[in-house]
């Protein structure tokens, strides 16, 4: 049986050739003459499953192999994620509504010359659906937290609100790590060219001035900082907190229960370990420092897009192709290029 | 009559979309357009039981339909006060001519969007600009109106003769057998609920108002309005008019259905030369392709014109003939020789077959025995019925069309579809971080005039039905809040129950002493914690006037307002209790429900949260004091083992979230809830 075994091991590795298939069936005989079909019939089941386990476990392994850089787009929702996401990857620049779906592509980004594959991902930005990002944490080497610049003022609080947990989430995963890289953050202020005065004309991506650059990155530094100092104030103390329930003991803990349940169990001991783990975000004592997250490097940017276009006209899109054509000068998007091209 | 038509896919991407007014146009762009609505309420939080229903939002009605093998959207907003009934087919038209046209494009722009780590090729990072050129190139938006224009003839049509054949049914009952060739004719006057003849009858009275207008009163006045009283009436007034006159021109005429829009030149104008003695024909005709023929001198330009546009595009059938061809063509093609003859060979095998592979696709039927099945082991969680059959409902919907991938079952995907489902409805929309607001709102806004004047405090008000412990848990919060280093005044807002205020005060007594014995009582005078009482039998809104005053002045951070346990059937003491919110304006009023309640607990939450918007609307500029339930509590939550049910139907209900959960006797027996373990145990058998 130990060879027998060992034939069927061997199985996948070349393909069943006639001489293997005359060979298993000689031993089978040999071992059981009675009852060799049965006998068979199991072994060629066995031979499939094994064979079907590998083969998954083959994508699985191609799925987690280092190499793409991976950078998740996040942030809250209405800030503008998905249209860069198609502004990269299909290089247009449709109307987007809110998004249900996580987005995930790998692609080459070509920037004056040089283009590297990289994948990114795009999780949506409702609150609800915001646990998506931790199914693409694995290979994480960095976010860019997309913020809609004028509604900024606005919302400050409820965006603000988003980064402890995105901070907790990257900063976890990194101390993970075995090699402790830090994982890069880039905050973005998007729409920045609703700032720019005069407004440029509409349907041509436009390019960033200096001044209004700076207008665009000192208000979004300070209003978050802001945010994030109050923020620490009120979590940042370890005394008097609420713990989270137990589980919830089930009353009939079946054999199927437990063996099917299994990847539930999994997710809720994540989310446990990474509530605790907010700690590594806040540092020491006095106002918050961007530099005190542990295994994450923030950085600042800021993009634009302009107006998206309504649908396409036979013109529109003469005027589109043009567009594209002479594509290579300076826009608006050149902060968010770099970042993937250079520091990821 | 529409407002805007698009067509998007699930991440976001908007593939075509087109607004009629220039109005709604502005509004698509902004992120609170009504498909905006639509996504989140009926896909994110699950609330709309399926595509027949839609959404009403700022007067605007959504209708969509989805594609869940390509992950399409399709959304036609239109004014909610206008019953166009053609909708639901005008979707379906769409998401077909759609689909056979453009499949192939989109299933490559799906596939670029999904591509995980598998780098895009060349082609597949065009994909939507080739999408874009093929919707140019087929002349998408010419099909579409075309589409549009046929299903807007059609209701406007069959708006008109439906009371027509109406009136010939009863007269003619002999001519009727002759009837049947045209479908239309009998869609119309099957269907006679009660919706369809008022609509109808809206219909027949602008028309008739349109004709006087016109042409003097030409068309019978008299008869028509009859028409709405019933259909008996019309017959014994119709039976008269039968034997004045016999079977006239105009009625065959308005009998003649074999006019369709479409194709026929030769009928069409014998439809037009019949209908200059029939004039609620012309009508149709006229509202069918009004401008063409206005402008035209004379028939025959207008019927070229109509014709040669015909000619240059296929026509729809020919599109779905290709479409189908294309698709069938495509599928063998991928699944090979073997899975053909699997398929000729008989369901089951083929069925097996297709499921080994991973190209089967999940209907309907073979979802309904596990939708069924997990609606009734949500039940047995204690889930309320109607919250159990809606999710069920849209988690089906949403499993529609979707391929079955691999070895796995139908009740796996079901499971998991359910799981990720369920973690959406429980996962917090707003923040539940109280301790950020409180300091948010205590944080010092010296003004220029008052420099000096105190900070307001943060109040919170508990309410619920009687014996769910909102006392209790407000001791608990308070502890809580104690701990935090914030200095808290309870408010005994509950003047009704004897022994309320006696209770409070032990708590406060007990809150007290603990604090002297932590050592964090009484730094700077005043005490960490007081009672505000003033006994019984006086308005609870005054009573928290007051002590919200007595707290800004004495500097408490938090105000916690107790409130008397009510009905949410009792509407004498819920307009108390929005008295209490209108005046008082709390920061957070937060719903106490034990975890005990099924079925209750939609209608205790229901109550309440209308209740509280609608008597706290009341009055002058109502609409911007509106407000309901911001939170909830769920108390006794270490009684009912795994049946966790009322968590699920609470959140569901009104969309709030669960801000702590209490398990126990103790002040510290307050915990956040977890989503994870709820999910886990409500999924468990």
């Amino acid at each position: 049986m130990e060879r027998l075994r060992d034939a069927a091991r061997l199985g996948p590795h070349g393909s069943i050739d006639d001489s293997l298939y005359t060979r298993l069936v000689q031993l089978l005989s040999k071992v059981a003459s009675q009852h060799w079909k049965a006998i068979l019939l199991g072994l060629i089941l066995g031979y499939l499953v094994f064979f079907l386990t590998q083969s998954q476990s083959r994508t699985k392994s191609r799925k987690g192999r280092r190499g793409t850089p991976t950078a998740l787009l996040v942030g809250p929702q209405d800030g503008g994620k998905t249209s860069l996401f198609v502004n990269l990857v299909q290089g247009e620049h449709p109307q987007t509504h809110t998004s249900i779906q996580v987005s995930d592509t790998t692609f080459a980004l070509c920037s004056s010359g040089a283009c590297r594959q990289i994948r990114l991902v795009d999780v949506p930005g409702h609150p609800r659906l915001a646990d998506e990002i931790k199914k693409h944490l694995e290979d994480v080497s960095a976010a860019i937290f997309v913020v809609d610049i004028v509604g900024l003022v606005r919302n400050s609080a409820q965006v603000a609100e988003l980064l402890p947990s995105l901070l907790t989430l990257l900063a976890s995963t990194a101390s993970q790590r075995p090699h402790g890289d830090p994982i890069q953050l880039l905050i973005l202020s998007h729409k920045t060219d609703l700032l720019i005065r005069p407004s440029p004309p509409a349907g041509i991506r436009p390019v960033i001035p200096e001044s209004t650059r700076t207008t665009a990155l000192e208000r979004l530094k300070t209003i978050l900082t802001r945010e994030m100092d109050r923020l620490k104030s009120a979590r940042g103390t370890q005394s008097g907190k609420i713990e989270g329930m137990s589980r919830v003991p089930s009353s009939t803990t079946s054999f199927w229960s437990r063996l099917f349940g299994g990847s539930n169990v999994a997710v809720s001991s994540e989310g446990l370990e990474n509530e605790d783990a907010e700690g590594l975000i806040w540092g020491g004592k006095g106002p918050f420092s961007w530099n005190d997250v542990e295994g994450v490097e923030v950085k600042w940017g800021c993009t634009a897009l302009g107006g998206a276009k309504s649908s396409s006209t036979a013109a529109e899109m003469k005027m589109a192709k043009e567009e594209s054509d002479e594509e290579k000068g300076p826009d608006g998007l050149d902060d968010l290029r770099d970042f993937l091209l250079l520091e990821m | 009559m529409l407002d805007h038509v698009s067509i998007s896919h699930q991440s976001g991407l908007i593939l075509w979309s087109r607004s009629f007014t220039p109005t709604f146009s502005a509004l698509a762009l902004t992120p609170s357009s009504p498909v905006n609505a639509l996504i989140k309420e009926a896909f994110i939080e699950g609330k709309v039981r399926n595509e027949s229903e839609g959404i009403e939002r700022d007067g605007y009605s959504v209708r969509w339909t989805i594609e869940n093998g390509l992950g399409l959207i399709f959304v036609v907003v239109f004014p909610a006060l206008l019953p166009l009934t053609y909708i639901p087919a005008l979707l379906h038209r769409v998401k077909q001519l759609f689909l056979s046209l453009f499949s192939p494009y989109l299933r490559s722009l799906v596939d670029s969007l999904t591509a995980g780590s598998i780098a895009l090729t060349e082609s597949s990072s065009q994909a939507l600009k080739v999408i874009r050129e093929k919707l140019a190139e087929e002349r998408w938006e010419k099909i579409f109106d075309r589409c549009l224009k046929s299903f807007e003839g059609q209701d406007s049509r069959k708006q008109v003769k439906s009371p027509v054949s109406l009136r010939n049914q009863a007269q003619l009952a002999s001519v009727t057998s002759g009837e049947s060739s045209p479908a239309e004719s009998d869609d119309s006057s099957v269907p006679l609920s009660a919706e369809e003849i008022s609509k109808n009858v809206q219909s027949m009275k602008s028309r008739i108002k349109r004709g006087r207008a016109s042409r003097g009163g030409t068309a019978s006045p008299v008869s028509s309005p009859k028409k709405a009283g019933g259909s008996s009436a019309a017959a014994s007034k119709l039976m008269r008019k039968w034997g004045d006159s016999p079977v006239t021109k105009e009625d065959m005429a308005a009998l003649d259905y074999s006019a369709p829009a479409p194709g026929a030149t030769s009928k069409g104008e014998g439809g037009l030369s019949d209908s200059m003695s029939g004039p609620v024909d012309t009508e149709g005709m006229i509202s069918n392709r009004a401008l063409g023929k206005r402008t035209a001198n004379g028939y025959e330009v207008a019927d070229w014109d109509y014709r040669g546009d015909e000619d240059e595009l296929p026509t729809e059938d020919e599109i779905l003939a290709n479409g189908t061809s294309k698709l069938s063509i495509g599928s063998s093609s991928i699944r090979g020789d073997e899975t053909k003859a699997g398929d000729e060979g008989g369901g089951l095998w083929g069925n097996m077959f297709a499921r080994l592979t991973g190209t089967k696709v999940l209907t309907q039927e073979d979802l309904k025995p596990v939708l069924v099945e997990m609606e009734k082991h949500l039940m047995g969680k204690n889930v309320a019925k109607d919250i159990a059959e809606k999710l069920c409902d849209s988690v089906g919907s949403a499993l529609v069309g979707k391929k079955l991938s691999g070895l796995a079952s139908v009740k796996s995907e079901v499971q998991s579809a359910l799981s990720a489902s369920l973690t959406r409805v429980l996962t917090p929309k707003t923040s539940t971080d109280i301790l950020l607001e409180i300091q948010r709102k205590r944080s010092p806004t010296a003004t220029i005039a008052t420099p000096d004047a105190p900070p307001e405090p943060y109040a919170m008000t508990f309410v619920g039905v009687n014996g769910v412990g909102k006392s209790t848990n407000l001791s608990k919060v308070c502890f809580w809040l104690l701990q935090n280093g914030l200095r808290v005044l309870i408010a005994a807002c509950d003047t009704f129950r004897s022994g309320a205020v006696e209770q409070l005060r032990v708590h406060v007594r007990n809150l007290g002493a603990l604090q002297d014995e932590m050592g964090l009582g009484d730094e700077d005078g005043g005490k960490k914690i007081e009672l505000y009482e003033r006994g019984y039998g006086k308005d609870a809104a005054g009573i928290a006037k007051d002590a919200i005053a007595y707290a800004k002045s004495h500097r408490f951070d938090v105000v916690l307002i107790d409130t008397a346990g009510r009905m949410q059937d009792n509407e004498p003491l819920m307009r108390a209790l929005a008295k209490l919110v209108t005046v008082n304006n709390p920061d957070k009023i937060i719903f106490v429900g034990e975890a005990l309640v099924g079925n209750e607990a939609v209608d205790q939450l229901t109550k309440f949260d209308r209740a509280l918007r609608d008597f706290s609307s009341s009055g002058i500029g109502g609409a911007q004091r509106k407000r309901g339930i911001d939170g909830i509590l769920l108390t006794k939550f270490d009684t009912i083992d795994d049946k966790v049910g009322a968590a699920l139907s609470m959140t569901y209900v009104t969309g709030q979230p669960i801000l702590f959960v209490g398990c126990g006797q103790t002040y510290t027996d307050l915990r956040h809830l977890r989503v994870p373990h709820i999910v886990n145990a409500l999924l468990n058998s």
